[in-house]
């Protein structure tokens, strides 16, 4: 028996395997040595709202955006970004759907200058181009109301991007591409919307930026690259359907320290018709943050926007949002904040633009944020 | 007697002044090292020494090519690693939860590509080596493991 387990032809087959064994596993060592060419991420939140505190209270838990990230490299110069979101849609039977938020690709033709092309967020203000779907990042609970109103977040197109460039650390974006009445598979008309950014990062932590956008909106209608959220159904019921200029400029400054945290973001929008004329439509956002510790950063963030009566892309109406509250950073990949809120109509302008009043109202929010 | 006295006490300010400015100096140039602990490892980057400007921008992602034309890519200390705080302090100037968090977001942003996080120097050598255009951080004590990648880091 011990015989024909020992046999010179068995002892062959066992050298010969363990070879092929030794060869195998060097090879898997290697190449779990070797760079990794791609890399999934995911980022998600959950939230409890308590909120229209004076016009009947609602108490409720939500999912929010679930994000799927992917990065790939497919050469040195050449590299891929996707990010896939399953979002809450009170159309869908299901009342979610999924959607594309960015798909891009990008060639870096020379040191920090690149081009990217598919469907990217617009570097407009420092929210959407640094933070824009990543709870993870934001510093407070939710994103500024020109978020909804007035900064068109998405395009599908061509950008042109340098970055860190010189002492300044400047960095630039010039795109062009599917402009507010698109959508990711087509657009209403022949011309597309062009924007500009500016940014420069004099010191560490310190990042000031300007921006300007230009679209003229077929048909007055808004699609898919529009601001999030109420402004498609806001701009839905517009009856105004003629084609309407759209300019943005904006500016903003964000200081992000180990103690102190500062952002201000401010807009001015310009909507134009040829029979009604031109309205100025104003937001402005500012942030407040200090850490306590590692873990703790109390806020405080004051946001306004104002639409013009005489506009007719998103239609008049005035908000100001006073907001108080913490972010518990648990790791890097996950943390708390809540915060109270007061919103009301903007008193200060009720006078000049006879805005309507309306009733303060009051929310209070706990959001959970992971990536990983 | 005026004069004499106004000319010592300017000698005493002026002496003053020069231990100041050697204390400058001399502090500059510690704080020109990253840290004496750690030491900077790379692989074909094309530089066998760098300044610490140009180190602290390989290493934050805010320059993504090498002179020599070789992509950069950055090798960090894991949170198991022992340098990992030594990395985040010196280099990033925050927690070690905070250089985490800082290569989230810049990769979320879509503005570089993500770094590669090891828990021990020897992986780290072991990367560096097998990669050109890498760059990697390992303890000093470590130093004569990876002799042949070692980048000096220079004022």
């Amino acid at each position: 028996m011990a015989q024909r387990l020992y046999s010179p032809s068995r002892l062959r087959y066992f050298k010969k395997l363990c070879i092929v064994l030794f060869f195998f596993t060097t090879c898997c060592l290697k190449a779990q040595e070797e760079r990794k060419k791609t890399q999934i991420n995911f980022f998600g939140h959950l939230e409890y709202d308590f909120d229209k505190l004076s016009t009947g209270s609602n108490s409720y838990f939500s999912i929010g955006e679930q994000d799927f990230f992917i990065t790939s490299k497919l050469t040195d110069r050449i590299s891929f970004l996707g990010e896939n979101v399953i979002r809450y849609d009170g159309k869908s039977p299901s009342f979610f759907i999924p959607s594309i938020e960015r798909a891009q690709l990008k060639f870096d033709y020379y040191k920090n200058h690149s081009l990217i092309v598919g469907k990217m967020h617009t570097p407009i203000n420092h929210w959407n181009d640094v933070y824009h779907h990543g709870r993870l990042f934001f510093p407070t609970v939710d994103r500024p109301l020109a978020f909804s109103y007035l900064v068109p977040v998405h395009t599908l197109g061509i950008r042109l991007q340098g970055q860190n460039l010189g002492k300044l650390r400047f960095g630039y974006d010039i795109v062009t591409g599917n402009g507010i009445s698109s959508t990711d598979f087509s657009d209403v008309g022949l011309n597309n919307s062009v924007m500009a950014a500016v940014h420069f990062k004099p010191i560490d932590n310190l990042r000031i930026g300007a921006s300007y956008y230009y679209d003229y909106i077929q048909g007055n209608y808004s699609g898919v690259h529009s601001g999030h959220s109420s402004s498609i159904h806001q701009v839905a019921l517009a009856k105004y359907k003629g084609n309407v200029n759209f300019e943005l400029f904006s500016f903003s400054a964000a200081y992000f320290s180990d103690k102190l945290e500062f952002l201000n973001e401010s807009c001015i929008n310009k909507t134009g018709t040829d029979t009604l004329g031109i309205a100025v439509n104003m937001s402005s956002y500012t942030y407040l943050g200090y850490k306590i510790n590692d873990k703790y950063t109390p806020f405080i963030s004051y946001d306004f926007i104002d639409i013009s009566n005489k506009d007719v892309h998103v239609g008049h109406f005035s908000r100001n949002k006073i907001i108080l509250g913490c972010r518990y950073d648990v790791t890097h990949m996950l943390n708390v904040k809540l915060h109270v809120a007061k919103i009301s109509p903007n008193h200060a302008l009720i006078s000049s633009h006879n805005h309507n009043s309306g009733p303060d109202s009051y929310e209070f929010k706990i959001q959970l944020a992971y990536g990983f | 007697m005026n004069l004499k006295y106004s000319w010592r006490m300017g000698f005493r300010k002026l002496k003053i002044i020069a231990v100041f400015l050697f204390m400058l100096v001399a502090g500059k140039s510690v704080f020109a090292q990253l840290s004496p602990d750690l030491v900077v490892i790379g692989n074909e980057t094309g530089n066998n020494s760098l300044s610490k400007k140009q180190t602290l921008l390989y290493a934050k992602g805010e320059s993504n090519f090498w002179a020599n034309g070789k992509k950069v890519v950055v090798a960090l200390p894991s949170q198991k690693s022992e340098l990992a705080p030594t990395v985040a302090t010196t280099i990033y100037k925050t927690t070690v939860n905070g250089m985490q968090k800082y290569w989230l977001s810049l990769v979320f942003q879509g503005r570089t590509d993500p770094p590669f996080f090891f828990a021990t120097d020897e992986e780290t050598i072991r990367f560096v080596q097998n990669n050109k255009g890498a760059i990697g951080f390992i303890h000093a004590k470590n130093k004569s493991k990876a002799a042949d990648l070692v980048i000096e880091v220079k004022e």
